[in-house]
């Protein structure tokens, strides 16, 4: 199990490496909503912060969708379907990672927030939730613009409505855009949020394995 | 009112003892499970009954077929007649509305289209697939040699020709060797040497007493098979009259 599970990270990771613009480009988007608000707003880190979940998102969702029919094809070869998604997950979480790393190195260099310990916990919580709900979009939804506009809501809806709300409450950054806002205020506590976030994204990683399972049934002998 | 339903029609016929081919006229819909040849132990794929839908419109209805080991068995039928949905079925990769599927044996699936990462090489195609079944990769090695496709080059997945990534794609059908290969059209874009190549080792595949069921539209290349089943696009069924009033 070990053995294919680190052949379908391989795969995936090569995949990865040889999209050297794709990657670029991912870690330059989240910089770019910093960039546009950075001189002008107190929420320049929040929304950066959360815009990371883009680049996680989407880049999960485009490992799913195009790969449906090579996925099945390895579900026949001896895959199960929970071995393709946390290959990618491996992958995918360690890609966010480090474009999370960078986006909050450039963050906390062009605002000196007062808390920069929280700049880092929430983009790295943000990129934590981002590629299981990349993954589930992928896994549950038929094709790329689905996809992707139903991610651009999810995000778009947790940067705009206030923390408060119960709107705000419910989608998966919550706990991040808690954090970013922190960092540049009070203080928040990490742990408990790490917490809720990492159990929203397991709750992910289940919606998608499931998903893709049921696309990818083989048939008992 | 009209009423139209769409059916299938189901036709076999066997090109090893064309005695027995079925004369025009075949009944509807009618389960022809193949004759066993001689020793046989059991089929490697049974199908039986076998229906599908989509959105209301009926795909397969009620076919029912046996592949055997030592076997050719072509599918042919018209466009929409529902021989990629059969094999896809018989593959497990789509529930069958009704009716069973039973495989005797791991099967190996070739798609009518190669569904493959376009960002990885062949031979990482092949270690991963090889990694999944534990199987040893050297028939393929050998079989995508014969079949003029390069392992040793760098070349990604998207930059081959169709052709080549249909041998690819039916090179991994292959890994584990398994004892029943569910191949749809495994030779399109292939040259004419590819193309007879793969019928000679489709060949050695029956006689090492694999069952090789192949999709195809070729009238031609039925006469390489040992039992043809004939999928007909769904008709309309005859009209009923309208009700007297």
């Amino acid at each position: 199990m070990t053995a294919r599970l680190l052949a379908v990270a391989a795969a995936h990771a090569r995949i990865m490496a040889r999209r050297r613009s794709a990657v670029a480009l991912l870690a330059l988007l989240p910089l770019a909503f910093y960039g546009a608000l950075y001189r002008h707003s107190p929420n320049a880190v929040a929304v950066g912060g959360v815009a990371s979940a883009f680049s996680a998102g989407g880049a999960a969702i485009f490992s799913m969708l195009p790969a449906r029919g090579a996925d099945q094809r390895l579900s026949l070869a001896g895959y199960r379907p929970g071995l393709l998604i946390a290959g990618r997950l491996v992958v995918l979480e360690a890609t966010s990672l480090a474009i999370s790393l960078i986006t909050a190195a450039v963050m906390i260099a062009g605002t000196g927030p007062a808390h920069p310990r929280e700049v880092f916990a929430g983009v790295i919580l943000t990129g934590l939730a981002a590629v299981p709900l990349g993954l589930a979009l992928g896994a549950l939804l038929p094709r790329e613009l689905e996809a992707v506009l139903v991610l651009i809501g999810i995000v778009g809806v947790q940067v705009t409505a206030k923390p408060d709300t119960v709107i705000s409450a419910v989608l998966p950054f919550h706990d991040a855009r808690q954090l970013l806002d922190a960092a540049v205020s009070t203080p928040a506590a990490v742990w408990p949020r790490l917490a809720v976030t990492a159990a929203y994204a397991a709750a992910l990683a289940v919606v998608s394995w499931i998903a893709w399972a049921r696309q990818g049934i083989a048939l008992r002998r | 009112m009209r009423v139209a339903r769409a059916r299938n029609q189901l036709r076999s016929r066997s090109t090893t003892s064309p005695s027995s081919a079925c004369p025009e006229g075949y009944p509807e819909i009618a389960a022809q499970p193949s004759a066993a040849p001689a020793a046989s132990p059991a089929p490697l794929l049974t199908v039986t009954g076998l229906a599908k839908s989509y959105r209301r419109r009926p795909v397969l209805r009620d076919v029912s077929l046996q592949a055997w080991p030592g076997q050719v068995l072509a599918i042919t039928g018209e466009n929409g007649s529902g021989k990629t949905t059969l094999l896809r079925i018989c593959a497990g990769l789509e529930a069958p509305g009704a009716g069973t599927v039973r495989r005797g044996a791991a099967a190996g699936y070739c798609p009518q289209q190669p569904a493959l990462f376009d960002l990885l090489t062949p031979a990482e195609h092949i270690g991963l697939f090889a990694a999944g079944r534990d199987g040893a990769a050297a028939e393929v090695r050998d079989l995508l040699d014969s079949l003029g496709l390069p392992l040793a080059g760098r070349a990604l997945v998207r930059d081959l020709s169709g052709g080549a990534r249909q041998k690819l794609s039916l090179a991994l059908a292959l890994i584990g060797q398994p004892r029943l290969l569910l191949l749809d059209e495994p030779y399109q874009g292939f040259d004419h040497g590819s193309y007879l190549d793969f019928w000679q080792r489709a060949r050695g595949w029956r006689d090492e007493g694999r069952a090789v069921v192949v999709v195809t539209h070729l009238l031609t290349e039925l006469d390489r098979a040992d039992q043809v089943i004939e999928l007909r696009a769904p008709a309309p069924a005859p009209a009923r009259d309208p009700a007297p009033e």
